[in-house]
């Protein structure tokens, strides 16, 4: 899953899969916005059926803390 | 001419006469908002030229405003900007007249001899640019560069246009957007259950409302919205806006990161019009509505934008 998501985060963000590390921010280095956080939810939810909370949002700093949640969110 | 639709566009006269953005009107007030957005690339004996705009139009009862932008660029073979112009009949967010010529040779100086398609490498954001509209614009005329080159093209349009309209118990959005020729059609449609609260800055601090998305005249969504603060409904919309995005992306067979769709914008512009509908006074109205814009786009606590060097 983790390989999975960074893909996401690399279609949405256009940076390259291989410069993705977890402590990536998502805003400061890929340069992210909160519709294209929001976009990477939305591809995460479809993608593996799971639930990421709009109140969660604001804890989504790095690659990171998206898996963190995810993982929080739906005991995975 | 009067927009109301995706008006015909013809590639190869739009590098020679921009008027067709700048003489482009709605009149229609039902209408709060108009929105037309677009690019153009041409191929040229000594590289390309690109043509990039977008032009709102807001009827917020006392407040009428168009403010459209124009910015063309000459590339070379190698597709490196060798040259940048702002229409001087283009206009900020106030509708006035803005510093674009400030504005272009800043831009000129950071851009000229840079790559259009890596275009996101010198300018991440708006500040970059110093102007919101210039980046937007920027941003979707490298990202159609890059689509026409992936796909082995070297010209082509794409041009969007939305209205959004309130209804009796709620707001409607009709949006076009036609690329390389190819044409889909979005409708959002919300209808409130309860009446949204204003808040601070007379932005809605909940929402509870059903959304239907028609796509290509087929309904394709159906969702319920339930936000109690104002984070949670910007989170619901950027929600919704990302679904309508996918769809878009799918249907053009776009992937990765597309610039040239209204898609972010919308969020912002719903939550105009819920405060249009539900915010009080008549007489203030306008002044209202008009921090409410100020806010979308700079913030809380920060100064409107005046016009770069206003």
């Amino acid at each position: 899953m983790e390989e999975k998501i960074k893909e996401i985060l690399s279609e949405v963000s256009g940076v390259p899969l291989t410069e993705l590390r977890d402590d990536t921010r998502l805003v400061g280095d890929l340069g992210m916005s909160s519709f294209d956080l929001a976009d990477t939810v939305v591809s995460v939810e479809e993608t593996y059926g799971v639930k990421i909370p709009d109140e969660r949002f604001g804890e989504l700093e790095t690659v990171a803390d998206i898996l963190r949640v995810i993982r929080e969110e739906n005991a995975l | 001419m009067i927009l109301n639709g995706l008006p015909h566009l013809d590639p190869a006269s739009v590098k020679f006469d921009h008027s067709f953005v700048f003489d482009a009107h709605n009149h229609d007030r039902k209408q709060l908002i108009t929105r037309w957005r677009g690019t153009v690339v041409e191929r040229t004996h000594l590289g390309y030229a690109v043509t990039g705009w977008q032009k709102s139009i807001y009827h917020f009862g006392g407040l009428n405003r168009e403010v459209p932008i124009l910015v063309s660029m000459l590339l070379d073979e190698t597709g490196r900007i060798r040259s940048l112009k702002i229409d001087e009949r283009s206009k900020g967010s106030q509708g006035r007249r803005c510093d674009f010529a400030c504005l272009e040779t800043l831009c000129g100086e950071k851009l000229l001899g840079t790559p259009l398609a890596e275009l996101g490498s010198r300018v991440s954001s708006a500040p970059d640019v110093k102007c919101l509209h210039l980046f937007e614009i920027l941003s979707a005329c490298a990202s159609f560069f890059g689509t026409l080159a992936a796909r082995g093209l070297t010209e082509g349009s794409e041009q969007e246009y939305i209205e959004i309209r309130p209804e009796r118990d709620g707001l409607v959005s009709d949006s076009t957007h036609e690329i390389l020729g190819q044409r889909d059609q979005t409708q959002v449609r919300l209808e409130y259950r309860t009446s949204p609260r204003l808040g601070r800055e007379n932005l809605a601090e909940s929402l509870d409302a059903a959304v239907t998305v028609q796509y290509n005249g087929e309904e394709t969504l159906t969702e319920e919205l339930h936000a109690s603060d104002f984070e949670s409904v910007y989170a619901q919309l950027n929600r919704l806006f990302s679904k309508c995005h996918h769809r878009e992306k799918a249907f053009f067979g776009l992937k990765g990161r597309v610039r040239f769709f209204n898609s972010p914008s919308m969020v912002g512009l719903f939550l105009l019009t819920i405060s249009h509908s539900f915010v009080p006074g008549l007489v203030s109205r306008a002044w209202r509505i008009e921090k409410i814009l100020h806010y979308l786009q700079t913030g809380y606590g920060k100064n409107p934008c005046k016009g770069f060097g206003g």
